[in-house]
């Protein structure tokens, strides 16, 4: 017997499998949050990895400094290699869970993003809607009972998008639920890994600072005859130094608290993955796009100074 | 429970870095030459041992840093199988369409 509500029930399907993506299964706060983190977990990363190449080069500047002033001591030598803070080694393992972090973060994103997949999938549906419509047209007996009529077509392709679509959101949903709450506590040890190695590069840049100043006051102490001018460019030079140190600790006491706040956000994301306390994602975004838009806009400005010098 | 702040071990590079730092302040507040060349001489010294625990706990974070990035790129691994699975779903349902197609064709064929 025909069952000439056949086609009506597909429609029906369809609007009952696109309303409860829409409501239940929906990832569409997920996807903006995700989003968010990534986009401010590249932020950080870049101005990690920036305070990094920053230390190395302070130190390495140092350095040069310390064999100027020691030239003449015994052994000294041109030749002899300058002892850099970070061994290219110790920077590539950083760079690479940098880099492994940043992946992360935007797999997270690719993973709750929908509007590309949404698309492909429409596409997909619409093809195999119309396909299913005109092969019941054609005469597929079993087919034509549930498809009256090519009418249908639009109504078959929405029906296999929406409960694709349920489908999709529903595992990327559990995907990213059951990732973050995996991954949080290896994310909590990194972000305090690096909280850590900031730390450090703060205690090795005050020395790289205070060294060199203090080498040119005891310069001028023990030269008090020099030459007015000359007395000035290095009273000025320790000066330029101290205003430096004090902007570079200011950064690496901010880098600290980006990659804490990284570490909060990311709490903060498993959390609304698994459906508990939706409203501190937005919080824990906000501080920490704003620590790592502070911590770009210093590092960038440092690269163009370098630039134009 | 742990011991009482005032019986903890102190973190060494934070003892040293506290040394080092009274130390500049010690320079900067002597008023002739051989005080200060005293503190600069003892503060190098200190100095040379803060540097040697720097690159003591760099070189440690350099290892907990790779164990970290080992287990965050299986994660990448991981992500990256499960956007494979969803892209399948997509991929799947353009394939039935192409069969379904390839069907109704060879179907018009004999009406």
């Amino acid at each position: 017997m025909a069952a000439p509500g056949r086609g009506a029930g597909l429609a029906l399907i369809a609007a009952i499998a696109l309303s409860t993506a829409g409501c239940t299964l929906s990832l569409s706060p997920l996807a903006k949050h995700t989003a968010a983190f990534s986009a401010a977990t590249a932020t950080v990363v870049d101005g990690t990895k920036n305070a990094y190449l920053a230390a190395n080069k302070l130190h390495s500047d140092e350095e040069t400094a310390t064999a100027i002033d020691n030239y003449g001591s015994p052994d000294w030598s041109p030749y002899t290699p300058l002892k850099p803070l970070l061994t290219p080694e110790q920077l590539a393992a950083r760079t690479k869970v940098l880099d492994a972090l940043k992946a992360y973060a935007d797999g997270l994103a690719a993973l709750t993003e929908t509007k590309d997949r949404d698309k492909k999938l429409q596409n997909a549906s619409a093809s195999a809607g119309s396909n299913l419509a005109s092969l019941s047209a054609a005469g597929a007996p079993a087919l034509k009972e549930l498809f009256p009529g090519t009418a249908q077509s639009a109504d078959v392709s929405t029906a296999i998008a929406g409960l694709s679509q349920l489908l999709i959101n529903g595992r990327a949903k559990r995907a990213l639920a059951k990732t973050t709450a995996e991954m949080d506590p290896n994310i909590q040890a990194l972000c305090a890994l690096l909280a850590s190695d900031a730390k450090t590069l703060q205690t090795a840049a005050d020395m790289d600072y205070k060294g060199p100043i203090e080498d040119l006051d005891e310069f001028l102490q023990h030269h008090q005859n020099a030459d007015p001018v000359a007395r000035r460019q290095v009273v000025g030079r320790m000066i330029a130094l101290a205003q430096q140190q004090r902007l570079n600790d200011a950064m690496l006491a901010k880098l600290q608290l980006a990659v804490s706040a990284l570490g909060q956000a990311h709490k903060a994301l498993a959390d609304a993955a698994a459906g508990k306390d939706p409203e501190t994602i937005k919080q824990k975004l906000q501080e920490l796009i704003s620590l790592g838009t502070e911590l770009g806009t210093y590092y960038s400005s440092l690269t163009s100074a370098a630039g134009s010098n | 429970m742990g011991l009482p702040p005032t019986l903890q071990q102190p973190d060494p590079a934070d003892a040293y870095k506290e040394l080092y730092d009274s130390l500049d302040e010690a320079y900067w507040h002597a008023s002739d030459v051989s005080s200060k060349d005293l503190v600069h001489g003892v503060e190098t010294e200190v100095r040379q041992i803060l540097e040697a625990i720097v690159q003591q706990q760099l070189a440690t974070n350099t290892a907990a840093f790779a164990a970290l990035g080992a287990k965050i790129q299986t994660a990448n691994d991981g992500l990256k199988k499960i956007q494979a699975n969803i892209d399948k779903i997509t991929q799947n349902i353009a394939l039935a369409g192409r069969v379904l197609g390839a069907i109704t064709t060879v179907l018009s064929l004999f009406p």
